[in-house]
């Protein structure tokens, strides 16, 4: 879309589109949120049972050289399966968090369409009556050293 | 074998005294003409210099024009510069006000255009905050863009005014350059009258003849008189004649071509009485 197209842009086409993306949006994450608390699941489970098995190796009384050689390796895979524990439920939250985005954006512009959205378009509004865009008030804050 | 020389005054032998007479005040009648079409030409050429300065911003205000001052193609420079000032101080209006150019406006625009409404991967998606802020963004560009649609006869007119004006400073710049062929041909003109006169003086003063009217000054003369050197009494009837001492304003009385000694402080010879002198003391 090239600029003169651009200035036919009502702010109702731009919400619409904006809900529209939203909620083709929002139908995916469901089962992406599925998929990441299955693959958490996993994760936990591994690190659990590696978890288990390196105490147990730590709480015989007596060590030699082949035990602690085996410790070491218990050591490394309990490490390496906690570290994707982690990443899983960074991943799963992520996930949690844009389904939540979604929601409160697909409320927030829903409401806005009906409710009106003045409050957007203050420097537009500014801008319409002859005063100065929010870039030249930036720009004379500088100048002033932010007075 | 010897080669005489032809007389400077060869054809004026045989005249009468009252034709050399007539012809002497027919060349400083001549003379008169010339000096006063210099003056004419040097306040033109004035003028011209001016008006070429004021157009490309080498001088902040137009030349004075007088109410007889009839040169159409210097008013029209005038006008059109003074068109052109105003159609700038429009443009830097509106680009104070705005900040960005229309061309990084139309692009922001698209770009926040296609952000907002595009259809991303799920991890590609904006946050509401920054839709928000994008929202309000590129309304606000949409306004600037529109304002500058309808401020676009603005770069328009100030695209033709300026290449309006380059032509005229052209035509003024070619009618400069006349003006200073003119001023040294009157010159030439001027010097070659002056020279007639004073042969023909010389010839009435050898014939025991003084002509009536004395000659007229050279140009040399008044700087001279200002400068506080000596004339002599003919040329002070010259130019009591011809005029030159009461219009005469030399523009610096100083001319940096005449060395003047410097005068030394007058030192006061009479002791100061009453207070002690006091001596600055070093600290």
């Amino acid at each position: 879309m090239q600029g003169r197209a651009l200035l036919d842009v009502s702010p109702e086409d731009i919400i619409k589109a904006i809900l529209e993306r939203r909620e083709k949006t929002a139908r995916k994450l469901p089962s992406l949120i599925d998929e990441r608390t299955s693959e958490n699941n996993r994760a936990y489970r591994l690190a659990k049972e590696s978890h288990d098995a390196l105490k147990l190796l730590l709480d015989e009384a007596e060590t030699n050289q082949s035990e602690n050689n085996a410790i070491a390796k218990a050591q490394n895979i309990y490490e390496e399966n906690e570290a994707f524990r982690r990443r899983t439920v960074s991943r799963l939250q992520t996930a949690k968090n844009q389904l939540q985005d979604h929601e409160d954006a697909v409320l927030f512009w829903s409401q806005l369409i009906d409710k009106g959205w003045g409050h957007l378009l203050e420097d537009a509004a500014r801008i319409d009556g002859g005063g100065l865009s929010s870039y030249a008030l930036t720009k004379n804050k500088k100048i002033n050293g932010g007075r | 074998m010897s080669t005489s020389k032809p007389s400077l005054f060869a054809d004026l032998v045989g005249l009468t005294d009252e034709a050399i007479e007539s012809m002497y005040e027919d060349v400083l009648g001549k003379l008169a003409t010339v000096d006063a079409e210099l003056v004419g030409l040097h306040l033109n050429k004035k003028i011209h210099s001016e008006t070429i300065k004021f157009a490309v911003n080498k001088q902040d205000t137009p030349p004075t024009l007088g109410a007889d001052y009839d040169n159409d193609l210097i008013h029209l420079a005038v006008q059109q510069k003074e068109q052109f000032d105003a159609l700038i101080k429009a443009r830097d209006a509106l680009v104070e006000r705005l900040v960005v150019p229309p061309h990084r406006v139309s692009k922001t625009m698209h770009e926040f255009y296609n952000k907002l409404t595009a259809d991303t991967g799920i991890g590609e998606s904006p946050t509401l905050a920054s839709e928000i802020d994008m929202f309000s963004r590129f309304f606000e560009l949409q306004a600037m863009l529109r304002t500058y649609r309808e401020n676009e006869t603005v770069q328009s007119e100030l695209r033709k005014t300026r290449l309006e004006l380059l032509e005229t400073i052209k035509s003024v710049n070619k009618n400069d350059r006349k003006i200073i062929q003119n001023i040294n041909l009157n010159r030439e003109r001027g010097k070659n009258l002056r020279n007639e006169a004073g042969r023909l003086r010389t010839y009435m003063k050898n014939n025991k003849k003084t002509p009536q009217r004395p000659m007229p000054p050279k140009p040399d003369v008044g700087e001279r008189l200002f400068s506080g050197e000596a004339i002599t009494m003919e040329e002070l009837a010259s130019m009591l004649e011809h005029g030159g001492l009461i219009d005469e304003k030399p523009e610096s009385p100083r001319s940096p071509s005449k060395k003047r000694k410097k005068r030394k402080p007058i030192r006061r010879s009479v002791p100061i009485r009453g207070e002690p002198k006091q001596h600055k003391k070093r600290e």
